[in-house]
C-alpha cells in the first residue's frame, strides 16, 4: 500500500534543494551576514570541505547562493552569498517545519 | 518517517537554526566601531543643535549617518579578510534611517500641537527607541542598557533646561552613551 501525503500537509511544502542539515545550516549562516568564506562556513558547520562543496553547488545550481572565486594575497578564496531566491527558501523551509511540529502536537489546525 | 521522528528532525532542526541565527545577530549587533561613530555624531550634534537650532538636525545627520554606513562597510569588509565573515551594516542603517524619519515628525508634530515637551523630547527618544529595539534584535546588551539610559537622560535634561539647549543636551547625552555602548567588550563571538 503506497502512502500519499493529505493534501495541504507541511511536508509538501519541503524544498527538496534545502531540505537537507547542512544546506539549510549554510542558508541560516548566509541569511545574517552579508558573505561568508568557504573556511568560515565549514567551520561554523563542522563539515568536510567535499561534503560543503557539494552542497554549495547544489544551492547555486538552485540559485540559493552566489558563489565567488577570488585570489586573495597568494590564495584563491570563495567567497559565498545568499541570494533573494535563497531568503525566500529559508523562511518557507522553517515556516513549513514549525507548521509540521504544530501539526503534529495536534495543538493547530492543518496548515495553520 | 514515523511521526515521532518527523517531529524530533523538525525540532532539532529548528533548534540548530536558532543558535545559528542568534550568533549572526549577536556578530551583526556588536559593530562597535558603528557605535562609537554614532556616538561621536550625536556629541557633534549637541553642538550642531546650540549653532545652528533644533530644526536643521537633519542637514547634518543624515549626511553623516551614510558617511559612518559607508566607512563600516569599508570596515567590515577589510575584517572579513581576516575573519571570513562579513557583518551586515544595514540593520544599524535601518535603526538610525528610521529614528531620522520618525524624529523630525515628531518634532513637527509636536510644533503643531503645541506641545513643546513632544518637540524637544520626542526626537530624541525616537533615536534611543530605535537603536534599544537594535540592541535586541542584535542580542548587544551594552547597548540595551545604553538606550534604556537615554530617556532618563532626556527627562533630568528637561527639568532643566529647554528649546534648543534641551535638545543639544540629549543629544550630548545619548551620545556619551553610545560611546560607551561602544567601549563594551565584544561578546559577539561566544
Amino acid at each position: 500500500m503506497s502512502e500519499r501525503p493529505v493534501a495541504g500537509h507541511p511536508i509538501q511544502r519541503l524544498d527538496d534543494d534545502v531540505h537537507q542539515r547542512v544546506r539549510l545550516g549554510v542558508l541560516t549562516v548566509l541569511a545574517g551576514v552579508a558573505r561568508a568564506d568557504f573556511a568560515h562556513l565549514k567551520a561554523t558547520l563542522a563539515v568536510t570541505d567535499g561534503n560543503l562543496g557539494r552542497h554549495l553547488e547544489a544551492l547555486e545550481r538552485a540559485g540559493h547562493v552566489e558563489i565567488t572565486k577570488v585570489i586573495d594575497g597568494r590564495r584563491p578564496r570563495t567567497w559565498v552569498r545568499i541570494t533573494r531566491q535563497g531568503r525566500h527558501a529559508l523562511r518557507r523551509e522553517v515556516e513549513a517545519l514549525r507548521e509540521l511540529i504544530a501539526g503534529l502536537d495536534g495543538a493547530a489546525e492543518p496548515g495553520d | 518517517m514515523s511521526a515521532v521522528t518527523d517531529r524530533l528532525t523538525a525540532e532539532l532542526t529548528l533548534i540548530e537554526l536558532g543558535v545559528l541565527r542568534d550568533r549572526n545577530r549577536r556578530r551583526a549587533g556588536a559593530l562597535r566601531f558603528t557605535s562609537r561613530a554614532l556616538g561621536v555624531l550625536h556629541v557633534a550634534t549637541a553642538g550642531w543643535v546650540l549653532l545652528a537650532g533644533r530644526h536643521r538636525v537633519v542637514v547634518v545627520y543624515a549626511p553623516a549617518l551614510l558617511v559612518i554606513a559607508v566607512l563600516t562597510a569599508l570596515r567590515q569588509r577589510r575584517a572579513a579578510r581576516v575573519d571570513g565573515v562579513q557583518a551586515p551594516v544595514t540593520p544599524w542603517l535601518a535603526a538610525a534611517g528610521a529614528a531620522l524619519v520618525v524624529a523630525p515628525a515628531l518634532s513637527l508634530l509636536g510644533r503643531s500641537l503645541d506641545l513643546p515637551l513632544l518637540e524637544e523630547v520626542g526626537p530624541t527618544l525616537a533615536f534611543a527607541l530605535a537603536y534599544h529595539l537594535l540592541g535586541w534584535w542584535g542580542r548587544n546588551r551594552a547597548l540595551i542598557l545604553a538606550t534604556a539610559a537615554m530617556p532618563v537622560v532626556s527627562l533630568l535634561a528637561a527639568t532643566v533646561t529647554g528649546g534648543d539647549a534641551l535638545v543639544a543636551a540629549q543629544f550630548a547625552g545619548s551620545g556619551v552613551l553610545l560611546l560607551l555602548a561602544g567601549l563594551a567588550p565584544d561578546r559577539s563571538h561566544p
